[in-house]
């Protein structure tokens, strides 16, 4: 055993020092935002959930608040999910601009009315171009964590839903999702991202540990030759003949393209 | 025979790093004197004790199990059996286990004991018969290269091909090519042992093989010597191929070598052996007793695979979820 701490001395001390360095700043952190305070009386930040087109029962809408309203203190943003069956608004635009103005119009905002908020709106009536369409309105210093990009791959979810489906579990994903993103003590990877580089390099350590070989071959071809050189009575090259060959180079050409107010956010249709 | 001290009366071994005979009781150099005896194949001269246990079928020299003696087995080292050449040993047993050390010292899933002191302290030094074939050898080959060259004119890809006849023939002398004459030294490290510098050969002299163990060659020289050419033969090849040059591919048509046998002597070469026996297999290891070259492979406990294994997870886990819990922390 006495080698064995020998040997993993450095690491060791390496993983004491990092934990005590680590774990008293992430708690001091952690007290730090939950003793911050929400500082907007304008919204009632308890309504997390508003399911007009009562696609989820009772007790499904009371357990997704509940998880949202923590994700809202996590987060330091308010948080609410629209459900709506509204054939008035079938077109992704027109759920755009209904979660945008849900914000604006019910003085959302966490730190301040207007501030960190996020308004999902899911319409469940099928528009004109037959799609239902969601859309997912960011607001405040929300924006910096959860981007346009974030806030249409969040929605990616959605893809999980069909007509006839339960969408409790599928919203509850979504606002894991949101949690994951947009929480004040997010980690920039995740711990099976740690696990598996850990597995990787501890089988990369083990099979090179393990490989030995019986030793390097250090004869040459000169080793036993008398002066070190052989004599050449006749060394040489005489061209013969020459091939050539030809193909036809297949080209192919393609190009692409792609393209920002104070609400920003993703859609989605499915 | 044995070597005695003329000084205190003990038995005198050749000493490596002072590179003659060295009394290790009175530490008198070259106070050696040879005794001989007239059952020396049986008995120990200096205590009289039986050697028939540690005398095997090919064994020229010995340590008496009794009083530690090293005994030189006249009859093993003398007429058919006398050597021409000798190679003593330049690497002494304490240099050769720090040799190990520092070979395998860092091999971390060796097992327990692997390179104790109690362990290592068995490495026995070891006189290991070799023939050294000197051959003349006269190679005719012939083969084809390929140069290739491509270029590209407006749609389309070219693709040259030049093909040469290439024509070599070449003369070349091979001194003192070695084969191990024993049956118990496994070929590939032998091989691998190699190469030991011939400035140091000697003529053969018994006085060199006190303190150490030896044998007599155990097959002859013309039963070896197909192994020689075998070794020639890949040389030659490795020369040839060393002087075609500037080719895309070669392809050997033909390659006929003669060689034949000027001389052949019988020498004496000096290998460092430690066995170490982990779960009834026996891993050896050989140092080359006058460059220190080493050779082995070394056993894996899996014990300690799976400790260190572990640990090294365990650490890595912990480092990563660690720095995770930081950088949520400061971002």
């Amino acid at each position: 055993m006495k080698s064995y701490f020998k040997y993993f001395k450095i690491p060791f001390i390496i993983a004491i020092v990092i934990t005590v360095i680590a774990i008293p700043l992430y708690l001091k952190k952690k007290a730090d935002f939950m003793a911050s305070e929400r500082n907007n009386s304008s919204w009632d930040n308890t309504v997390t959930v508003i399911d007009a087109a009562d696609k989820m029962t009772d007790e499904e809408e009371q357990v997704l608040g509940e998880q949202i309203r923590v994700i809202e203190d996590k987060c330091q943003s308010d948080i609410v999910f629209v459900i709506l069956n509204d054939p008035a608004n079938g077109y992704l635009d027109s759920v755009r601009r209904l979660a945008d103005s849900f914000s604006e119009d019910n003085h959302m905002g966490y730190d301040y009315p207007g501030g960190s908020a996020i308004v999902f709106v899911d319409n469940w009536s099928r528009g004109g171009d037959g799609g239902i369409h969601s859309w997912m309105s960011t607001t405040g210093n929300i924006r910096d964590r959860i981007d346009n990009d974030d806030a249409t791959e969040v929605l990616n979810v959605l893809d999980e839903l069909s007509d006839d489906d339960d969408p409790y579990y599928v919203y509850s994903k979504l606002a894991a999702s949101i949690e994951k993103r947009g929480s004040l003590l997010r980690a920039p990877y995740s711990v099976g991202a740690v696990l598996i580089v850990s597995l990787i390099i501890s089988v990369i350590y083990i099979i090179l540990n393990w490989h030995s070989k019986l030793g390097d071959v250090t004869v040459t071809s000169g080793t036993y030759l008398e002066g070190k050189t052989a004599k050449f009575r006749v060394k040489t090259d005489t061209f013969n003949h020459k091939t050539v060959t030809s193909h036809k180079i297949e080209r192919s050409s393609g190009g692409g393209g792609g393209g920002g107010g104070s609400h920003g956010g993703g859609g989605h249709s499915r | 025979m044995i070597f005695k001290c003329k000084n205190c009366g003990g038995n005198i071994v050749y000493n490596p790093e002072k590179g003659t005979m060295c009394c290790p009781h009175c530490d008198g150099l070259d106070t050696d004197e040879k005794i001989t005896g007239e059952d020396t194949m049986h008995t120990c001269i200096s205590c009289g004790a039986p050697l028939e246990n540690v005398i095997l079928e090919h064994t020229s020299a010995t340590k008496c199990p009794n009083c530690g003696t090293y005994v030189v087995l006249d009859e093993r080292v003398q007429g058919t059996y006398e050597p021409q050449l000798i190679l003593p040993f330049r690497i002494s047993k304490n240099k050769a286990i720090d040799l190990l050390k520092s070979e395998f010292g860092k091999r971390v899933f060796t097992p327990a004991g692997f390179l104790s002191n109690a362990s290592v302290s068995k490495i026995e030094g070891t006189y290991v018969p070799f023939f050294m074939y000197d051959y003349d050898t006269s190679t005719e080959y012939q083969g084809t290269g390929t140069k290739v060259r491509h270029w590209t004119s407006g749609d389309y890809e070219y693709t040259e091909t030049s093909y040469y006849d290439i024509h070599r023939s070449m003369d070349a002398t091979f001194d003192k090519v070695p084969v191990d004459a024993s049956d118990y030294m496994e070929d590939q490290y032998m091989d691998l042992l190699e190469p030991y510098a011939y400035e140091g050969l000697e003529q053969f002299q018994e006085k060199y093989m006190s303190g150490f163990f030896g044998e007599k060659y155990n097959r002859s020289e013309e039963e070896l010597a197909p192994r020689a050419v075998e070794k020639i033969k890949t040389a030659i090849e490795s020369l040839i191929g060393e002087s075609i040059t500037g080719y895309t591919t070669v392809t050997k048509k033909s390659m006929d070598a003669n060689a034949s046998k000027k001389k052949v002597d019988y020498a004496l070469l000096p290998v460092w052996e430690y066995v170490f026996r982990y779960k009834n297999v026996n891993y050896k290891f050989h140092v080359n007793g006058q460059t220190g070259k080493v050779v082995g492979k070394t056993p894996v406990a899996k014990d300690k695979v799976v400790l260190y294994g572990t640990t090294v997870f365990g650490l890595i886990t912990l480092i990563g979820a660690m720095i995770r819990l930081l950088l949520a922390a400061v971002m």
